[in-house]
C-alpha cells in the first residue's frame, strides 16, 4: 500500500446483516490474512469447535447476541480481486483492510494477595476494544494506529452520550510497548493476555489532519 | 486480543489498577494523533450496501 492515506470506509456488521446473509460474509472473509500467532483472531472470524467439540461463537454470534459491535475497515473499491480478501457488496468489491470490535466490559477489582477466594469487591465499566486486527496482506505501517484512532472516534461519540471514563484492551506481550506508546497503561494479566487501559478523554488530544 | 475478552470475567488487583490510573493522570499527552473521521467513514460504509 502506498504511503498516502487510503480512502477508508467503515462498515458495521449490524447494517451488513440487514442486507446480506451471514454465509456471504463468512465466505468473503475466508481469505482474510492474519499475522502468525493470531489464533484467537482466527476463531473470532470463523466458527471452530472448542476442546469439548462444541462450536465456539464467532463474530456473527457475538454481534447477534449484542455482546459487541463489529466494524470492518474497507479500502477503495477495486476491479482486480485476485488474491485479495474482498467484501462483495452491491456497489462493488472492497478490500477488507481490517476489523475491530467495541463493547462495554465490567472489570472486577480485588486485592488478590489478601483474598485468595477472588471475590469481586468493586467493579468498573469500561469500553472494550475486543479485537483490532489488520489484514496482514497490507504492509502500511501506520494502519494499526489508524484503526485504533477509528475505534477511539467511535467510542468518543458514544462517550458523549453515556459517559464512562476508560478504554480497555487485552493484548499479547509483544504488543505492550505498542499500546504503551498509544497512552495505554498495563493493569494486569488474564491467562496469556495483558490488560491495558487509557482514558477516553485523552484519546482525542493533539489531533491533526493528515 | 482474544474472543474470551468479550465474555470472560476479568479480575484485576485493585492496587495495580489504582497505580495505573494514577500513571494515566500524570501522563504527558504530547503524542500527536491523526483525525480519521470515523463517523463519516461509517456513514460512507453504509451507503455501499
Amino acid at each position: 500500500m502506498s504511503s498516502s492515506v487510503p480512502n477508508f470506509r467503515i462498515l458495521d456488521l449490524k447494517s451488513y446483516l440487514q442486507c446480506y446473509s451471514p454465509e456471504s460474509i463468512l465466505s468473503d472473509l475466508s481469505s482474510f490474512k492474519l499475522r502468525d500467532g493470531c489464533d484467537e483472531f482466527y476463531h473470532f472470524l470463523q466458527a471452530h469447535p472448542d476442546e469439548n467439540g462444541k462450536r465456539k461463537d464467532n463474530f456473527i454470534d457475538f454481534e447477534k447476541k449484542h455482546l459487541c459491535r463489529v466494524y470492518f475497515v474497507l479500502a477503495e473499491k477495486i476491479e482486480d480481486t485476485t488474491d485479495k480478501c474482498i467484501l462483495k457488496l452491491k456497489s462493488g468489491n472492497y478490500p477488507v483492510y481490517g476489523y475491530f470490535s467495541i463493547s462495554v466490559k465490567t472489570l472486577y477489582q480485588n486485592n488478590i494477595e489478601k483474598n485468595q477466594e477472588i471475590l469481586p469487591t468493586k467493579n468498573i465499566n469500561m469500553y472494550l476494544i475486543g479485537h483490532l486486527c489488520k489484514n496482514a496482506s497490507y504492509d502500511w505501517n501506520k494502519g494499526g494506529e489508524y484503526m485504533l484512532q477509528q475505534c477511539f472516534e467511535i467510542i468518543e461519540s458514544v462517550h458523549q452520550k453515556i459517559g464512562m471514563e476508560y478504554i480497555l484492551i487485552e493484548c499479547e506481550p509483544e504488543l505492550i510497548d505498542y499500546y504503551s506508546n498509544q497512552n495505554f497503561e498495563k493493569i494486569g494479566k488474564n491467562k496469556d493476555l495483558n490488560q491495558m487501559v487509557c482514558k477516553v478523554t485523552d484519546v482525542s488530544k493533539n489531533l491533526k489532519k493528515e | 486480543m482474544a474472543t474470551s475478552s468479550i465474555t470472560d470475567l476479568i479480575i484485576v488487583d485493585s492496587e495495580d489498577l489504582q497505580k495505573a490510573f494514577d500513571r494515566l493522570e500524570q501522563k504527558d499527552l504530547t503524542k500527536t494523533r491523526y483525525q480519521v473521521n470515523a463517523l463519516e467513514q461509517l456513514e460512507a460504509g453504509r451507503k455501499l450496501l
